[in-house]
């Protein structure tokens, strides 16, 4: 029993490793930063998710496990809401989506914050 | 009245008492420790609001919200990996229909950022400005139907559900 | 056997966390840099849990759990920060228009 739950665990973080390097290709890949943002705040919030559930199936208590399970869901909080918090951010600072129709810049892009 | 608060009461203290066993990694010696912290912790934490799910509901949202989180990454990290990036990006404004304002258009702006192709850009009074990374016709009905679902969760649905 | 695949697995996310790097540096927006910290930070977290698990060093979970709190707030930071320096650059430029 255990050792099958070692291999389940195994497979599960080995599973999760693909969308970590996926997330990275959209991050290099994809044309502005709400296209970056979908990239990161999926694919990389489900590996780190295909991971903790890997590591606390071979956890050695029920305690240990639930703790990999709470940084998961610290992570999915976080960085569900962050996601929203900086396309706000960068949509207040003028960075209009790049869409393939037409450019749909209706209001005078004011100019960026220096935030050094 | 005190029923209720009593029941709050009873909810905060096992939350906190399971979150300290898993922090603590179940060792017995940290609840010294960490019984006043609960108990203080309790005390400050804010009074319940309205806003609370249903039971019933969550058991089977939960589930479905770990599914569309699923889908969600395996779809961009297909897109991400597709060898010419073909991406029909779209905003969209999707309307608010069921549910009120408050906790529950949060929740469900936060929730769009995990789902399939969807994310938030900005929350308004009547609309939820929706950046959507590879438009497909169905992406206003799965709107929808998340938003009906989030509005049982919160006990706030109202019987508008014969319109299309 | 499960030790050396997770220390290969840690390797690998270190690599993935460097193309954060890039992106940090390349940039071209703030919010980009914001999002490639977000990555590195990710990425740290899984390389510490796959660590303590191959080492067996439980203590590096607490590490990790402290990176996952840090990331929210350094997140946070960012976006109240950026909105500040919005309002002050608005309200400079109404000063300015008034004169």
């Amino acid at each position: 029993m255990t050792e099958l739950l070692a291999w389940f665990g195994s497979a599960l973080v080995l599973i999760g490793l693909p969308f970590f390097v996926a997330g990275s290709l959209g991050l290099v890949r994809f044309p502005d930063v709400y296209a970056r943002l979908h990239a990161l705040t999926k694919a990389d919030t489900l590996g780190l998710g295909l991971i903790c559930l890997g590591l606390a199936v071979q956890a050695g208590s029920l305690a240990a496990a639930l703790k990999y399970l709470l940084i998961w869901l610290l992570m999915l909080v976080a960085s569900s809401i962050g996601a929203t918090l900086i396309a706000a951010t960068a949509l207040a600072c003028g960075i209009t989506p790049r869409t393939p129709a037409a450019p749909t810049s209706e209001r005078p892009a004011p100019r960026r914050p220096t935030a050094r | 009245m005190t029923g209720r608060r009593w029941q709050a009461w009873a909810w905060r203290l096992t939350a906190l008492a399971l979150l300290w066993w898993a922090l603590s990694a179940g060792d017995p010696r940290a609840w010294a420790w960490g019984l006043p912290v609960i108990v203080v912790t309790a005390g400050l934490m804010p009074p319940p609001g309205a806003w609370r799910w249903r039971l019933l509901a969550a058991l089977t949202f939960l589930p479905h919200a770990l599914w569309l989180s699923l889908r969600g990454g395996l779809q961009v990290a297909g897109l991400a990996c597709r060898r010419q990036l073909a991406l029909d990006t779209r905003v969209i404004e999707y309307p608010w229909q069921q549910l009120p304002e408050g906790p529950a258009r949060l929740f469900m702006a936060s929730l769009l950022n995990l789902v399939p192709g969807t994310l938030t850009l900005r929350l308004s009074q009547d609309a939820l400005h929706v950046h959507v990374l590879h438009y497909q016709d169905d992406t206003p009905g799965s709107l929808r139907r998340l938003e009906r679902r989030i509005a049982r969760l919160y006990g706030v649905a109202q019987h508008r559900e014969a319109s299309p | 056997m499960t030790t050396t695949l997770y220390l290969a697995a840690a390797t690998l996310l270190l690599a993935n966390a460097g193309v954060g790097a890039w992106r940090i540096w390349r940039g071209p927006t703030s919010a980009d840099r914001m999002l490639a910290a977000e990555l590195i930070s990710t990425s740290a977290i899984a390389v510490l849990l796959l660590l303590g698990a191959a080492l067996e060093l439980p203590a590096l979970v607490d590490v990790a759990l402290l990176f996952a709190l840090l990331a929210a707030i350094a997140t946070a930071n960012f976006v109240t920060r950026t909105w500040t320096l919005l309002h002050e650059d608005r309200s400079a430029r109404e000063e300015a228009r008034r004169d």
